[in-house]
């Protein structure tokens, strides 16, 4: 299956909140939507869940326009949505129900997703004794329930521990491998990294960079290295050097960032005719954090 | 439709299951029980529960006597109306009024002549019906001795003052004496079962929007079978709760049929087998018209606290509804035009319609172009509650305005 918005736009009374929003994703594959808080990311989302219309554009599912009701979708809304009064099983039963599970075969998914997200205690717990990751652990659960095709998780990590965040981890690696369609927002770099293969990072309600995270590092990175020395006259040479546009300091050395037309093998050769002493030089390797920091930014 | 009968299953077993409703039905039943066998359990116990606190004193009544009039005569007409409640003395201070203040007698009678006296008394009561005793007594002694001293003889006189006169009513239409308590009955159980099951749907969908299920829901299963399970669900379980209730009522007044003596309950369950139906059918199609208004008021609602200023506007209706029963009821005249077009109105319709029926005179086509009305008004503030339910999912802030409201039910939806 692929799942794919085309350019989207929306806005609601004057302010326009998504200004052409495109991207696509297939089963198999994780898709990190990231972006600032109110970035557009949440309503991104509600849109192809078809909470929200969208002013123009449109979502198709192998090319024809989805309808949410009629496809196998699980979807974690970034405001928990279950009943605070109500017992778990009760409503995940209900949930499921909902969205055609009979009820044998929704009792005992949900047993068996309770088992592994370590809740089955809780069963017949009202939900409003829990505490909020573990609320969050049944809003997954009730996610997952049918089985979908398509899951979609609105900020799923946030108030999780580290325990709680692997487990949850765990499921979404599980999801991947089950060929499932995988969308998440996240301000989580990390978690991003670890599993997306596709990134879309939005920024004012446009698309400011997207692709798999491996090529947008190398575009970011094609005149960077990083340069490995504790050599007190390294930053003397650096500021003399006529290939390099700029540097600032790094861990264990600095990031050098060099003219267009000058490759790492020619920083190489001119470090070897120095007497800097150095122990390593290599393509620098950014951070999500820094790509996200660094595209948040400048369209700003 | 497997959808709707979910939600409706769930609505329906979440609504029983609740304490309130478990509490309230329970009550409910405990008193009708013990109200209407309540000779049966004073026979039982062998004792009136009056004399549970021991004799009770007769209240004081004293009498001061001016007039020509026999003093003991006057003494004994006023014990003999006043019955064995009251225990009527002579008091001949001069303070009467201090006597009453200090709490030494109930009330004091003064007669100044056969047509003067004064009646002391400390709080005047809405029922005291001492002065119109009196009245009577000095009344019917000033006309003894008017008729005696014209010569009449005292047979002559009391032929003239106690002729019995035998008259008979024919009724072609409905006895309204006889149909107002009952009607009265059944207009305020309706009254109060559709404000709480009405209130009760609208806090159960903003509850809903204020914890966000409402965004998994619609996007798991139809606005429109969401809201109509809801709302019959709801329902069901109000009428499960009404038919419990009669069914309590009329059990429990059948078995104490012959030791109940009092006229209010005997009118009451003197109700006629028609106006028990019609109170269900309009019992439910006010349910509808009420629920579906406050469940759309409900989904425009951000938190619980705006739910007061969304919900006013039905409830003023509302209320004003029941007020018009009301009235027109204790005046009796109910088939002027002002009820006649409110009884077609579809929010007014379900009570007055009632009332028109139990106590008026209406033809069958008015009752069924009634019933058709809030029917066809059913169906459509069913379509708009839905769409507006659809829409109010994602609004939160300021409550919408009129304009917008509108903008959503004129706007189509998938």
């Amino acid at each position: 299956m692929k799942l794919e918005v085309r350019d989207i736009t929306k806005s609601f009374g004057e302010k326009q909140v998504l200004s052409g929003i495109s991207f696509s994703v297939e089963s198999g594959e994780a898709l990190g939507l990231l972006g600032r808080n109110g970035a557009g990311k949440t309503t991104t989302i509600r849109i192809i869940m078809q909470l929200f219309e969208p002013n123009s554009g449109e979502i198709l599912l192998d090319g024809k326009p989805l309808s949410i009701r009629d496809i196998n979708v699980g979807y974690m809304p970034e405001e928990r949505g279950l009943y605070p009064k109500k017992k778990i099983m009760e409503q995940l039963i209900y949930f499921a129900n909902l969205r055609g599970l009979d009820k044998a075969t929704a009792k005992s998914r949900a047993d068996e997703l309770l088992e592994k997200l370590q809740m089955t205690e809780y069963k017949d717990a009202k939900l409003e004794t829990l505490s909020k990751g573990n609320q969050q652990k049944i809003q997954l659960i009730a996610t997952l329930i049918c089985d979908p095709d398509i899951v979609i998780l609105d900020e799923p990590f946030s108030g999780l521990d580290p325990v709680n965040a692997m487990l949850l981890k765990d499921v979404v690696r599980e999801l991947i491998e089950g060929g499932k369609i995988v969308i998440f927002s996240s301000h989580q770099m990390n978690y991003i990294e670890e599993f997306c293969n596709n990134i879309v990072i939005i920024n004012s309600g446009k698309v400011a960079v997207s692709g798999t995270i491996k090529d947008i590092k190398h575009s970011y990175t094609k005149n960077l290295v990083s340069f490995v020395t504790d050599d007190e006259k390294a930053e003397s040479y650096l500021s003399n050097d006529a290939t390099i546009s700029n540097f600032e300091r790094a861990e264990n050395g600095y990031k050098v960032e060099l003219t267009d037309g000058t490759t790492i093998k020619d920083f190489m050769a001119n470090l070897a005719k120095s007497d800097i002493g150095f122990s390593g030089v290599s393509d620098y390797e950014p951070s999500l954090a820094e790509i996200f920091v660094d595209y948040t930014e400048v369209a700003e | 439709m497997r959808q709707f009968f979910t939600v409706f299953k769930f609505e329906l077993l979440g609504q029983l299951q609740s304490k309130i409703f478990k509490v309230i039905t329970i009550l409910l039943v405990i008193g009708i029980l013990l109200s209407l066998n309540f000779t049966r359990l004073e026979n039982a116990l062998g004792t009136s529960i009056d004399d549970l606190g021991g004799e009770k004193e007769p209240k004081k009544i004293a009498v001061q006597n001016h007039s020509d009039i026999d003093t003991d005569a006057l003494i004994a007409a006023l014990s003999e109306a006043f019955g064995d409640d009251y225990e009527i003395i002579e008091e001949t201070s001069k303070n009467m009024k201090q006597v009453v203040k200090k709490g030494y007698v109930e009330s004091a009678i003064i007669i100044e002549s056969e047509t003067k006296y004064q009646y002391i008394v400390e709080t005047a009561g809405m029922y005291d019906y001492a002065q119109e005793i009196v009245n009577s007594i000095l009344q019917t002694n000033y006309r003894y001795t008017y008729l005696a001293n014209k010569g009449l003889s005292p047979d002559e006189v009391n032929e003239a003052l106690n002729t019995q006169i035998d008259g008979d009513i024919v009724i072609t239409g409905k006895d309204q004496t006889q149909s107002f308590l009952y009607t009265y009955a059944v207009i305020m159980v309706l009254y109060m079962v559709l404000l709480l099951y009405g209130q009760f749907v609208a806090s159960s969908v903003a509850g809903e929007k204020s914890t966000r299920c409402m965004e998994v829901l619609i996007t798991s299963a139809k606005p429109m079978n969401l809201m109509f399970g809801k709302v019959l669900g709801s329902g069901s379980a109000g009428l499960l709760q009404i038919v419990i209730i009669f069914a309590t009522a009329i059990g429990s007044y059948q078995f104490n049929k012959d030791i109940i003596e009092n006229d209010i309950l005997t009118a009451i369950f003197g109700m006629p087998v028609s106006v028990a139906v019609y109170s269900v059918v309009f019992f439910i199609l006010g349910y509808f018209i009420y629920a579906f208004m406050f469940g759309a008021a409900g989904s425009l609602a951000s938190r619980a606290e705006d739910l007061g200023a969304l919900t006013l506007p039905i409830n003023l209706i509302f209320i004003i509804a029941f007020m018009v029963a009301v009235f027109g009821m204790t005046s009796g005249n109910i088939d002027n035009t002002f009820f006649v077009v409110c009884s077609f109105l579809p929010t007014f319709a379900p009570m007055i319609m009632l009332v028109r029926i139990c106590m008026g005179t209406v033809a069958v086509w008015e009752i069924a172009l009634s019933i058709g009305i809030q029917v066809a008004t059913i169906v459509l503030l069913g379509i708009a509650c839905a769409k507006i339910y659809r829409a109010g999912v994602l609004l939160y802030g300021n409550p919408p305005k009129f304009k917008d409201i509108w903008k959503i039910l004129t706007t189509k939806q998938e």
